[in-house]
């Protein structure tokens, strides 16, 4: 199965801006396509947004989802508490829109969340804040703990700071976590799609194929309702309690969440967590993937002695303003739309003992592998020093540094390159020098006259040998004299508007006799840019013309003289032949016994 | 999870295999190697199912499904996996021949 971000090869236009916004360079350019490589990638879903050319794509769940329907007997949505950030319409309508997709029931995100909320609690206030005896943490005394609900946050400490998996939380994600809830709760061959905000919750989701079906973007729901042709109200309606025919209120099944709706605003699982008799004090939050990466460096080098717990969140501002989805609204509506929609509700979860231990506490429990990612980083400085070379990146000044290739800088390209994750042609300026220094060369040492003149007949650039076809010079003309005609018009040395113009205009003309007062030049006009620049190579044939001529003329000559005398031979031989035949005719006549007296008689035997 | 023994023939006229089929053979093939699950699935092809207007068709242990789109051809081998090879499958086909058939909407 194609994995949850992937690219779309032939789209893809050669322009580095992936390799340049993704935050983990797990960008691998291979024939000038960049292609992403699933074992560095940590699904932020950075380079799906930044894509001039939407090479790169999310995975389409859709029909999967649809699929599901049918297949399974009972499908429930797993819906994230994101959901009033892009779907207007109260709850209840939307899960009305849902059941009638054919879906059994609606259910929070946020219940999973309130789980592990409480867990996580737990886990902090048993392992890794004061009073604890085991610190997992790798690194000196601290132990800090990372939240493990953002599954970015999860790959990239697994694939960039291995060591630190174990300071992971080692519970699920909330959308596993409710996964597990519901297959306890309505039987273990239920379907669950999972509807939220996240790209990354599609590749989780692939991890857990037996507890999470399938996992669709808002972007996918909306659409999936659109092709059932059911309609969602785009403004909140107030329900009026009066109605004459009350219809049956939908509402979340099993029963709905608590403060844990708060977990898709930064902070939101702090605010959780203090909700809560057993929060640890002074949780850390922090959203976006650079700020995290910093924060996680630190770590690397930090020493110190102090136990601290960080939500993070890839998402700058949290999953209101995710991967998987795009929203007019200001961040600051969204936060207020997801308040309003948890504070409707009872402060912490009202959901019985008995749903959430359903479930045996141990399997809300997980533990991390670690996955390092390939280490760019690993090479020595010779090493880099050499491939800088290789990439005629040799001198300092040639460490421009420009990050044209999507490489902060150019020991970093060189890096990447050396991991067989970029290439040489990535590199413009280097591309152009090489560009230019090829086209110099031949343009100089072609034994022909070059001009490339623009759409006002103007000289661009031509070589010495153009202008010695048509200025007397001792020698070969200067460099100096040769720059000095760019610019002036091409009628000063050639005066062929017609030839031009044919060219500028796409009329193209092979191959044409110019003729000066003393020379015949074969002029070849072709189009290097359309209607703005064409070049011209001319040849004198003037001279080597006549020389050819005179090889052909000598040749036929040779031939003609060589046949004549053969024929004169030819001739001799015949006379001298026949010659002779009348000489041995007349001998044979003389001595024939058939002149003497008995002759006659064998004349008339015959 | 119990695994169950699943056979799967996929359609390759050329109706099925050029609307997808031929992407899910690959799509199948690995899957089955990654998951180690050659002992449980049998991947085959098969002759034209002359279903070729509800195509792609794929036959899993004998039922068929029509306008399987290759992103949700390992959904459907792995709820087969699961699924014991069950009595109402063979049981609802009927005396004449012909199959049970499980339809899908043609999606987009």
């Amino acid at each position: 199965m194609k994995p949850a971000i992937y690219t779309e090869k032939t789209e893809c236009r050669d322009c580095y801006k992936c390799v340049r916004e993704c935050p983990v360079k797990a960008i691998r350019v291979k024939n000038s396509s960049a292609m992403i490589d699933h074992d560095r990638c940590i699904f932020c879903g950075r380079c799906v947004h930044v894509c001039p050319a939407s090479a790169k794509r999310v995975r389409r769940d859709l029909p999967r989802a649809q699929q599901l329907l049918k297949l399974k007997k009972r499908v429930f949505v797993s819906l994230a508490p994101s959901f009033p950030v892009y779907f207007p319409a109260p709850p209840e309508q939307l899960i009305d829109a849902f059941q009638q997709l054919g879906c059994a029931g609606v259910s929070e995100t946020a219940l999973g969340a309130d789980t592990i909320t409480d867990l996580q609690n737990q886990h902090i206030a048993e392992t890794s804040f004061p009073g604890a005896s085991s610190a997992p943490g790798a690194f000196g005394a601290s132990s800090v703990l990372f939240s493990s609900a953002c599954p970015p946050v999860v790959e990239l400490i697994r694939k960039y700071y291995p060591d630190m998996t174990g300071n992971l939380v080692p519970l699920h994600s909330p959308m596993v976590a409710h996964g597990l809830m519901l297959r306890k709760f309505y039987g273990e061959d239920i379907g669950i799609v999972f509807v939220g905000p996240c790209i990354a919750k599609k590749h989780e989701a692939d991890q857990y194929p037996d507890i999470i079906d399938v996992a669709l973007s808002f972007e996918e729901a909306d659409q999936w309702l659109k092709t059932a042709e059911i309609k969602l109200p785009q403004k909140p309606e107030v329900v009026s309690p009066s109605a004459f025919s009350p219809a049956p209120i939908s509402t979340f099944v099993p029963v709905r969440a608590g403060a844990a709706q708060l977990f898709p605003i930064e902070g939101g699982m702090k605010t959780a967590m203090e909700r809560s008799s057993s929060a640890p004090e002074g949780v850390f939050v922090q959203s976006g993937i650079q700020a995290i990466q910093n924060s996680l460096e630190a770590y690397t080098r930090y020493t110190g002695s102090t136990h601290s717990f960080c939500e993070l969140l890839a998402c700058s501002g949290g999953c209101i303003d995710g991967c998987g989805f795009s929203s007019d609204l200001p961040l600051a509506e969204r936060h207020q739309k997801v308040f309003a929609s948890a504070g409707s509700t009872a402060q912490t979860t009202d959901a019985p003992e008995q749903i959430i231990w359903k479930v045996p506490r141990e399997h809300y429990y997980r533990s991390y592998s670690s996955a390092p990612a390939d280490d760019t980083n690993k090479y020595s400085d010779q090493e880099i020093l050499e491939a800088l070379r290789r990439l005629d990146k040799s001198h300092p000044e040639d460490l421009k540094n420009c990050g044209g290739c999507g490489y902060n800088t150019c020991r970093d390209f060189a890096a990447a390159w050396l991991a067989g994750m970029a290439e040489k042609e990535m590199c413009v300026t280097e591309m152009r020098k090489m560009a230019q220094r090829k086209a110099n060369a031949l343009i100089r040492k072609i034994p022909l006259g070059i001009a490339l003149i623009d759409n006002e007949e103007r000289i661009v650039e031509c070589n010495a040998r153009f202008l010695s076809l048509f200025c007397d010079f001792p020698d070969e003309p200067s460099e100096e004299q040769v720059t000095r005609t760019y610019g002036s018009p091409v009628s000063n040395f050639l005066d062929e508007p017609q030839l031009l113009q044919n060219v500028l205009t796409g009329r193209v003309s092979k191959e044409q006799i110019l003729r000066t007062d003393d020379r015949v030049l074969e002029a070849h006009c072709f189009s290097i840019q359309p209607g703005r620049l064409v070049g011209i190579t001319l040849h004198d044939i003037t001279t080597s013309s006549v020389k050819r001529g005179m090889v052909v003329s000598q040749a036929q000559e040779v031939i003609r003289k060589n046949l004549s005398s053969v024929q004169q031979i030819a001739g001799l031989l015949g006379e001298n032949a026949a010659e002779t035949e009348i000489l041995l005719n007349q001998l044979i006549e003389t001595f024939d016994p058939g002149n003497l007296p008995n002759g006659k008689r064998k004349g008339e035997e015959k | 999870m119990q695994l169950h023994k699943v056979e799967v023939e996929l359609c390759l006229g050329s109706a099925c295999y050029s609307r997808g089929n031929g992407e899910t053979i690959d799509i199948l093939e690995e899957f089955v190697h990654t998951e180690a699950l050659e002992e449980f699935v049998s991947l085959k092809g098969r002759l034209c199912t002359e279903e070729c207007a509800r195509g792609p068709c794929i036959h899993l242990n004998g039922t068929l499904y029509t306008g399987v789109l290759p992103e949700c051809a390992v959904d459907l081998l792995r709820y087969h996996l699961q699924q014991p090879e069950t009595e109402d499958e063979q049981a609802v086909t009927e005396p004449g021949g012909s199959e049970k058939t499980k339809e899908e909407n043609q999606q987009p």
